[in-house]
């Protein structure tokens, strides 16, 4: 195995992260909770997730890789990771991520004991370039799957033409994407729009659907609702969709700030209005973004095949 | 009928969808749920709560405007059946008000707080439930908390 991409800590981005980066390479395993299997198996990306019952030894069995990738969650301080991290260079893949954390002692410790780079895919807080670990700055990773026409989008989505739609996408705990489908669908019908609310964890009944990868349907959406999630947001950005946000709280991530400019409702009666101004007619044009996973394989195929990076050529990719 | 349970089951309130602490002094009609004193009105089938009358004439409501208005009502009647139904099947949880009281044609609500119209009913239309899909910001002082949590396993979930 050349390269490990481990992507477990219980949410989407991580392993839509990883499964941006080893699409693009073509090759490598990405290591994440058995729940998520099925994407890796839509994009042909190889994947390996921790028995269950969970077994602390498993990792001991993981073939040791020519370079680890982590995404986000150092795991050097008290979860798994030690044994891979002692015989194999790893690379942080990070986001923004709350400083407390990394600047824990123990955390921070592990950092620089442990990792060769942080690769940084948003910019990280001001704190955080206190880490004295060689960091890499890239665009967003994305997955940036083909993506349907309108009325491609529209078709496999079931909604009929002339129709508005109110695409809401799903994430986090299970109970608060339940609380927002109910209440999207409740505006909708105040809207006289069409509700299709995109979950991998609630139950296939309309108006849910678990389409994957989300991303190729987004040009079907009259308006986005969605949390403020990595994914979400650098993906209806570059798609160019009328979106609103609802932030939610993460222990480790901040997604007030990450939509901070965008357009945010904050109660129902506010994210109804922010609808019907938007279905009213908004055009939003598509953000040029460069492509982070893209630049991240590059990069990953350099390091496995010199072993070293010069400065030089990370500045070329990234 | 049912002996009444302890408490009042309807949540309904002037504004906001709020649990019922008064003692049940029987059932409705309809839903067969316990009722208070307060949340108890006259339909002709014997005793009905504030939700179901609510609902009821959301009903009405809705039928009327479908047919005098058929542009807008196909999708917004799929999506309303669509969020009735999923909280019909539990999927979604909670209670409370699920539609919007409007007509004047009451049928004796007209001077009802439960049932009056304009601003007050549309806060009504979104419950407890709607409102607790969102998060407050975390504080400034949460840095602290984030700091010790990170001697424990990671288990950030969601979106990331």
């Amino acid at each position: 195995m050349r390269v490990l991409y481990y992507a477990l800590g219980g949410g989407h981005g991580h392993v839509l992260r990883g499964l941006a980066v080893l699409s693009r390479l073509g090759h490598g395993t990405l290591l994440g909770p058995r729940r998520l299997a099925g994407w890796a198996e839509t994009l042909g990306v190889d994947y390996l997730a921790p028995p269950e019952p969970y077994d602390p030894e498993w990792i001991d069995a993981v073939p040791t890789p020519g370079l680890l990738l982590v995404d986000v969650f150092p795991r050097g301080v008290v979860a798994e990771l030690p044994p891979l991290l002692a015989r194999t260079p790893a690379w942080l893949v990070s986001r923004w991520v709350s400083p407390a954390y990394y600047l824990h002692p123990p955390v921070r410790a592990a950092i620089s004991r442990c990792y060769e780079r942080v690769v940084w895919t948003e910019p990280p807080p001001a704190a955080l370039r206190a880490l004295d670990v060689p960091r890499i700055d890239i665009p967003a990773v994305i997955l940036r799957p083909p993506t349907l026409t309108r009325a491609e989008a529209r078709r496999e989505l079931d909604v009929k033409s002339g129709q508005r739609l109110l695409l809401g996408l799903g994430s986090g705990d299970i109970q608060q994407q339940a609380r927002l489908c109910r209440l999207l669908a409740k505006v909708a019908a105040r809207v006289g729009a069409a509700l299709r609310f995109v979950s991998a964890e609630l139950p296939p009944l309309p108006p849910i659907t678990p389409v994957f990868p989300a991303a190729r349907l987004l040009a079907a959406a009259d308006v986005v609702v969605t949390a403020g999630g990595y994914h979400a947001f650098h993906e209806t950005r570059a798609a160019g969709v009328p979106t609103i946000f609802i932030p939610q709280r993460r222990r480790y991530d901040d997604q007030w700030q990450r939509v901070a400019g965008a357009r945010v409702a904050t109660d129902p009666r506010e994210l109804e209005a922010l609808v019907r101004r938007l279905l009213d007619g908004v055009v939003v044009a598509p953000q040029l973004v460069d492509d982070g996973a893209d630049a991240l394989a590059r990069l990953v195929e350099r390091r496995i095949q010199q072993r070293v990076l010069t400065e030089e050529e990370i500045a070329s990719v990234a | 009928m049912s002996q009444p349970s302890l408490h009042c089951s309807d949540r309904s309130g002037f504004l906001f969808a709020h649990a019922c602490d008064r003692p049940a002094a029987g059932t409705c009609s309809r839903c067969n749920t316990p009722i208070c004193v307060e949340h108890t009105r006259t339909a002709p089938t014997g005793p009905i709560c504030i939700s179901c009358l609510r609902r009821r004439d959301s009903d009405s409501s809705r039928d009327s405007s479908s047919s005098s208005s058929s542009s807008s009502s196909s999708s917004g009647t799929t999506a309303a059946g669509a969020a009735a139904g999923a909280v019909a099947a539990g999927t979604f949880g909670g209670a409370g008000a699920t539609g919007a009281w409007t007509g004047p044609d009451d049928g004796g609500t007209r001077d009802d707080p439960y049932f009056y119209g304009g601003e007050v009913a549309n806060a009504a239309y979104y419950d407890a439930d709607d409102f607790g899909a969102f998060d407050a910001p975390a504080a400034t002082s949460d840095a602290t908390s984030t700091a010790d949590a990170a001697d424990a396993p990671e288990t950030d979930t969601g979106a990331s």
